[in-house]
């Protein structure tokens, strides 16, 4: 019982790290428009936000955060991930933004994609 | 009386040796290698299939360079985009041992396409 209590606390949620990333990158990008000079600004400040929280969540794992933003002009950018590790204990998130339904409402508006992938390494 | 613990000569491994460590110059080639293999003369059509095979590849190089008595855990990152004069920027921030832990990445342009590869190699303890 108290072996499970102890895997709870060291596994972190998939769910919250989705949260986190979700809310952070929304945070930033929320009605900005592409600019060259400030695009940096922002990685960074994502970058920032989500590995803030995520160490926060007071969890033995070390994090890796990933974040791309690219101008859109219809041109398209895939990612792809491949890991040699724990599957069990580690994760990964990949986390587009625009989501599609958004993209549809809003397609005049927006300038920019975001692609944020998060991962998570376990130190035990 | 309590019993003293027993003085046993045994190592803990907290850090890899020196000869075990990640090698930035050597996992640089192997991901240009595969790049250039793979991407030649690769267009943006059949660009699920071609990234899945390079980050299958680099993985499989990597595993086979780190037998299985390493401690390295690898994740492999490829990005490839469509070539259209459109600005990107990509950043990544990674909370871990500066030690131990290390990161590679490597660009290949083309006409049609870039590609943007980044390896991360996390210790173990």
């Amino acid at each position: 019982m108290e072996e499970n209590q102890n895997l709870e606390e060291n596994t972190y949620s998939q769910e919250e790290v989705d949260r986190i990333t979700q809310e952070s990158i929304e945070s930033v990008l929320k009605e900005v428009q592409y600019d060259e000079s400030k695009v940096q600004g922002w990685i960074n400040a994502i970058c920032e936000k989500v590995t803030q929280q995520l160490i926060e969540l007071g969890k033995p794992y070390k994090y890796i955060v990933h974040c791309m933003i690219m101008q859109r002009n219809g041109a398209g950018a895939f990612v792809t991930t491949s890991q040699w590790w724990d599957t069990v204990a580690d994760g990964q998130i990949i986390i587009s933004w625009p989501k599609d339904k958004q993209a549809k409402q809003e397609q005049q508006k927006n300038t920019l994609h975001c692609i944020c992938s998060v991962f998570a390494v376990s130190m035990i | 009386m309590l019993k003293k613990p027993q003085q046993q000569n045994q190592e803990y491994q907290i850090k890899p040796k020196p000869r075990e460590k990640f090698k930035s110059s050597k996992c640089r080639e192997l991901i240009q290698e595969i790049l250039q293999q793979k991407l030649k003369t690769g267009s943006y059509q059949d660009v699920t299939t071609q990234s899945k095979d390079i980050a299958e590849n680099i993985k499989n190089r990597l595993k086979q360079q780190y037998t299985v008595t390493s401690r390295y855990k690898f994740i492999v990152h490829v990005l490839i985009g469509q070539q259209r004069g459109q600005g990107v920027r990509v950043g990544s921030k990674c909370f871990w041992d500066y030690d131990t832990d290390m990161c590679v990445s490597e660009t290949f342009i083309n006409d049609s396409l870039f590609c943007l590869v980044t390896v991360y190699a996390v210790y173990l303890y």
